[in-house]
Order: structure tokens, then sequence, then C-alpha cells
């Protein structure tokens, strides 16, 4: 039996993975990036100091970081070195957009997978109260306060108009928690809608909107600092950044986390679900003054945490054997080719020809090697790098639950990682703030270095690569200028590692592999499949909005015996 | 504050999609609004709208709506038309209206009046511009919001010369 599942009714849209299920669990895979892009081909020939403006548009979820790994291109082909505040400022802009994406994505993305709104109906509002003082010291733990949201879903799930959560998959057998814990976690998740209007707004300070902030600059930022004027970041400013970084890190530390502790003691046998290729990639971020990074770059190779290899960009290749580009043989980014050719069936079409080329996601490998890249990487290859923090964070969840260090390959452990890095990068913002505010008070004012800024300056070719590392993982930049334009660009995005197609070995990418081998209970409800996809958090294109007026579903599961 | 809020939602990039954001833009080349009421972009922003849609006291959605009548007819839904469906979704890019607008019923923080104004799209696929059905129905789609805030009790005059195409014009195929 092959299974469907896309994202979208109406056009073939961002994501598409189409399984084959023998026997109640997954026989082969196949994933799928529906959508061409481009953004490349239209980066040639233009300004490269403009080149952030667009490649920032990849993605409305992920904005800042394709700026920043852009400039950071620019910045390395043409030798300049950012001033310290541009550093602080970008490590804020991007701590501010983790937080915010990993607690939305646990709440309102991947939550609805393990939380079942039925349920949380029939619960006791005094046994969930005494459930939440058991978890952390969060404030809102009192029988009344859980009556009140419990009352609230109940008169909006039986005021029916509105079809609340119509489209989930509520009463599936796969979902085990208690209705205290429900009724617990979807309070929180009314509560985290509050939270992430105040924790984006510290790209409203320093960014000046968003998504897609404005104060990226090649050679640093343009984020005036000034503690005399009160249009510029000043002191009050500073304060204020404070405060919203206590709320931060006061959700993620007493809500967040303690809640995917919770979800993760639920569902034990996800600890063993999903592990996938096992293989690691990093590209580290968040440098210090001396250009030290808090998550170092590096690889983990066969689930071994005992050793890190160092990362040598070199070694990045793209495939295109499985995906509809020209070309023959795998490429480094830097010597990259976009040359679209579409092969596949004419849209609408029920299933993809996967015995061919099936997906405008390239294959890109580490010396031919599948990597997965994402929250996992980055912070199980911090913990193989010794890192202090990484190893506390790591192996205290770990005791927790009562799960070896292996249990992190898989889809609890790729959860796991997501919040433990969430709270790691949520403690540091106030550090950077008070780094900020030492430089303000010293005088040291400079946000950028202007001084390559007129082309006349450059050499007449320089090619350069940036890199920093999305929420949902290493993303790569590599540019070459002649003539003080584009002349090549190449992004590898981060689900283009982990949702790339087969390479000309046959080697199945990052999703793939983790898909192999999964039981699925009922596959006009694959669960199972969406748990383990949304684990990897998929950073998919451009999003396409028409209101459905009967609110029809999003993911189409076209099942064929 | 007078709390209306005029929100265009869609994607300037898949043709049909983008209606609503034309209509916004030819909404002011053609009257004169009242600086009151407040016009916004939402793009194809999800969440992220929940705090102007929450804020709104009256609210207009103009945005292409597939309901399966004839590419260019104009849509009107209400409030109770929409069901807002926390639906199955892979990406965070697809946290889209509904799931804004079910987020606010949830929380109570439903505008007190809201109407969708919408166009049947024709074609929803990578490009720029209407086709020309849609196009042809903007218009129209810009009078019902027009003919919406005179029933709010905002006067929005036609102006006597539209303000010369501005960044909608691309869309409409000027």
């Amino acid at each position: 039996m092959k299974i469907a599942i896309d994202p979208i009714t109406r056009i073939e849209g961002h994501l598409r993975i189409e399984v084959d299920v023998t026997g109640g669990a997954v026989a082969d895979v196949w994933s799928s990036t529906p959508t061409y892009r481009g953004i490349e081909t239209i980066l040639q020939g233009r300004d490269p100091r403009d080149a952030w403006v667009f490649t920032q548009r990849i993605c409305g979820v992920c904005t800042t970081v394709s700026a920043i790994g852009s400039v950071r291109a620019i910045e390395n082909a043409l030798g300049i070195t950012i001033p310290d505040n541009a550093r602080i400022l970008r490590n804020l802009l991007e701590a501010a957009l983790y937080t915010h994406d990993h607690v939305v994505h646990f709440y309102h993305l991947h939550g609805p997978d393990w939380i079942d709104v039925t349920q949380a109906l029939s619960a006791d509002p005094a046994a969930t109260a005494a459930l939440q003082r058991s978890l952390s010291p969060w404030p809102n733990n009192t029988t009344a306060y859980f009556t009140g949201v419990r009352d609230k879903l109940t008169a909006f799930v039986s005021s029916g108009q509105l079809g609340l959560f119509g489209g989930g998959y509520w009463g599936h057998p796969e979902y085990q928690l208690s209705p205290e814990a429900n009724l617990l976690l979807m309070a929180h998740y009314l509560e985290a809608l509050d939270w992430q209007r105040e924790a984006v707004k510290i790209h409203a300070h320093l960014g000046g909107k968003n998504p897609h902030p404005q104060t990226s600059v090649v050679g640093g930022m343009a984020t005036a600092l000034d503690p005399t004027s009160p249009t510029a970041v000043n002191r009050s400013t500073i304060t204020a950044l404070k405060g919203i970084a206590k709320t931060i890190k006061d959700f993620v530390d007493q809500v967040y986390v303690p809640d995917l502790l919770l979800v993760a003691r639920s569902y034990p046998a996800w600890a063993g679900i999903g592990s996938g290729v096992g293989n690691l990639l990093s590209v580290g971020d968040f440098p210090n003054a001396r250009g030290k990074q808090l998550m170092p770059a590096g690889i983990v190779r066969g689930k071994d945490l005992s050793t890190v290899e160092v990362l040598d960009q070199l070694k990045i290749t793209e495939d295109v054997t499985r995906a509809w580009y020209l070309g023959t043989k795998p490429l480094h980014p830097s010597v990259g080719v976009t040359q679209p050719k579409y092969t596949g069936p004419t849209p609408p079409y029920a299933f993809l020809d996967t015995t061919a080329k099936y997906s405008w996601g390239k294959a890109p490998r580490y010396g031919g090697a599948v990597m997965e890249v994402g929250p996992l990487a980055r912070l199980m290859v911090a913990y193989a790098a010794r890192v202090p923090r990484a190893r506390q964070l790591v192996d205290g969840a770990l005791a927790a639950l009562g799960l070896p260090v292996s249990a992190m390959f898989s889809t609890t452990g790729r959860m796991l990682a997501r919040g433990l890095e969430t709270q790691w990068v949520a403690e540091q913002i106030r550090p950077w703030l008070n780094a900020l505010l030492a430089n303000l008070n010293a005088g040291k004012l400079a946000v950028a270095d202007n001084s390559k800024w007129d082309p006349s300056s450059w050499p007449a070719s320089a090619s350069g690569q940036g890199f920093s590392e999305a929420p949902r993982g290493a993303l790569g930049h590599w540019v070459s200028i002649k003539n003080g334009t584009i002349a090549n660009y190449q992004i590898v995005i981060p689900s283009t590692w982990n949702g790339s197609p087969r390479d000309a070995a046959g080697n199945r990418g990052a999703w793939e592999q983790a898909l192999m081998g999964v039981a699925v209970h009922d596959p006009t409800q694959p669960l199972e499949i969406v748990r383990i996809i949304h684990s990897f958090d998929p950073c998919m294109a451009c999003a396409v909005h028409v209101i459905d007026a009967d609110g029809g579903e999003v993911v189409q599961v076209t099942v064929v015996p | 504050m007078s709390g209306i809020v005029v929100l265009g939602l869609g994607n300037v990039l898949m043709t049909d999609d983008g209606a609503g954001i034309a209509a916004l833009f030819e909404l002011d080349r053609r009257y004169e609004v009242p600086d009151e009421v407040e016009r916004l972009d939402g793009g194809v922003l999800g969440l992220q709208l929940l705090g102007r849609v929450e804020d709104a006291v009256r609210l207009i959605v103009l945005d292409a709506v597939s309901t399966g009548r004839e590419p260019g007819t104009i849509v009107r839904l209400g409030l109770g038309d929409i069901r807002a469906v926390f639906a199955k979704k892979l990406s965070m890019h697809q946290v889209g209206f509904n799931e804004v607008l079910a987020a606010a019923a949830i929380r109570g923080r439903q505008p007190p009046e809201m109407v969708v104004l919408g166009v049947e799209p024709a074609a929803i696929e990578g490009g720029l511009g209407l086709s020309a059905s849609v196009a042809a129905a903007v218009p129209a789609l810009v009078a019902a919001a027009v003919a919406q805030l005179a029933d709010w009790g905002v006067e929005v005059r036609e102006r006597a010369t539209p303000l010369e195409a501005g960044p909608g014009a691309v869309l409409l195929g000027a």
C-alpha cells in the first residue's frame, strides 16, 4: 500500500512524503520538495551588498539567519571583520529567533501530534493543578485556573460552528497522555500564544520588525547604538530587552522544558523510534568576542559520541541524480550550478515516479555521506566535543527520564534537543545584553566596518562562504563576486540536508532513513510518520495562503491499496 | 484608534493568491481612506497576525477565497462561515489565517465584527500578476470593502483622479 502525504490540497506544494507501507510498517519512502525556488538564479548579476535582502526571503520563519549567512559570505569574500557590537546584535537576533521558533513549534505544530484536546475536557482541574505544581514553580497552578481553561475549551468545542481541531487525528490509539496532562499542555498552548507576541519584540527593537528584520548590512549591522539618542538602541532599550529576556527564559525553564519532559516520559517507545542516519553535522554559531562559537562546528558519525570530526566545508557536495536539475556529478557549492529541468508528472498527480528524479531538493552530502542537521546535530556535536553546558543539559534530561545517551538518536531525542538548546540560548540573552551595555558605557558604538563598502575597494574577483545555524539546522552560503556583481551564488539550507532525495549511490536522505521500518497503525491516519517528520521541523518554501471555506484537510492523504 | 482594520492576505508570487494584496493597493489608489482605518499587508503571515486581529474591533479581510464558484466571483464570508480549523500541518508555514481565527476565538478575543471579502481564484501557481478574470474583479472587491466601511460609518471618498499606479500595478497587469 502506498501513501502520499502532501500538505497542500490546491497546489502541489512544499513537502511531500510518499511511503510504501507493507505489513503494517514502512518498507520504503521518498521525500520530495515539489516547489522550485530559484533564489540563486535571481541573485546572479546583482550587487552582493543586496543579496541578504533576497536570501532572507527564502523563508518566512527562519528569517534572520538567511540574512546573516549571506552577509557573512560577502564579508568572508571581501575580508571584512565586523565590530564586536555587530557580533552581539546578530547573536541576539538569532537567539530571539531560536527561542520564539522552538516554543511555537513545540506547542502549536508538534504538540497536536502528542496532545489530544478531546481528552483534556474530561480532566480533573484539581489533579491538573497538582501535576503543574509537581513540574515547576510556574504560577498558573491553581484548580480555579485549570477549571477556567477546561471550561473555555469545552465551550469552544461544543459551540460546533468553528469545527475546532476538526483536522486532527483525535482518538487515535497512539495518543497516550492522561486527561490532566492534556489539559495542562492545552493551557500552555494558549499561554504560549501570548508569550510569543512578547518574545518576538526583540526583533522589533534590534531589527526594526519581524519577520524579516531590516538591520543587516555587509560589514556589520545597521542598528544604531547611542546612549544619548532616544531613537537609537540606548540604556533604556537594553533595560526593556532584559525584561523580554526574563519573560523568555522563565517560560522556557518553567513551562516548555518541563512539558517536554512530561511528553517524553509519557511516550517511552518514541525514544526508540525514528532514529535516522546517525551522522550529525553542525556548522556552529553564536561566536564570542574571541570568535569561539557557543555551539561548535563538527561532525559526528555513526552515532559515535566519543569523538568529533573537524568540519571541512570543502567536503560538502550537492548531488542532483534524483533531483530535477541538469548535472551529472556532485559539485561543491562554490562551483555549484542550479539549472532546473522538470521531468516529473504534470500536476495534479496521485504519485511521483519514484524510480526517476522526484524532488526539487538537491542531495547535499558530506564526503559522500548523508548527514542530519538541526538541534540534535548542534547539541550532540557539542556533547561529543565535551562542551560542559551541553553535557549538563543532555545528561540532566536523560537522567530525569532514565534514558541512555543513545536514546538521543530518536524522535524523542530530537524534541529534547530542541528544548534543551532553547534553554541554553535563552540563558545567553542577558549576558549578551550586558556585553552590549558594557560597550555602550565604554563609548564603543561602532556597529559596522564600512571601509570596504565602496565596490572600488574590492578585488576584481573574490569568493567566500558564510555559515549560520538556523533553528532547523546548518545553513551555508557560497558566493563568487566578479567586477562588483554576483557571478555565482549557492545556498544549502537545513531541509535540503534533511529532506534530500536519494543520491547517485542510492543512499536515502535523512528523513527517508528515519522513516524506514516504522510501524504505521492506520495508513489512513499516518500519525507516526507525521510525528517523525515534525521532530525534524521541516523548513519548506514560501507559503501559499488561501482560506479554505469549508476548512478542509490541509494534508492530503491518498491511500492506494 | 477606531479599531477598524483592513487586512490584505496572500502571496503575490502565486498569481491569484495575491488578489487580496492587489485590492489593498487599489483601495488606497482609488479612494481617500481616513487615517484611522488601518490598512495592513498581512502577506502570508500566520500567528504573527494574531495580535493585530485580536486588537481589531472591526476587521475586513481581503483575500483569495476558494469556495468552488466561478473564478472572479466576489465572495463574502461572515465569521460563522469560516470554519476556523486547527488543521493537520507538516510545516510552520502552514499555520495560516484559519488558525489565527481559531486561536483568537478560543481565547475569546475574536474581533466583534469581521467580514472576509474574497475573490474566487482562477489559478494559483508560481508567477507574478493576477489572471484576467480575477484582475477584472478587483474593482468590485475594492467597492465591497468601501461599502463595508460605509456601513461602519467611515466616510471613504472616491478620488477624482486615482493616484499613479503603485506596486499593485504589476499584479493587475497594468
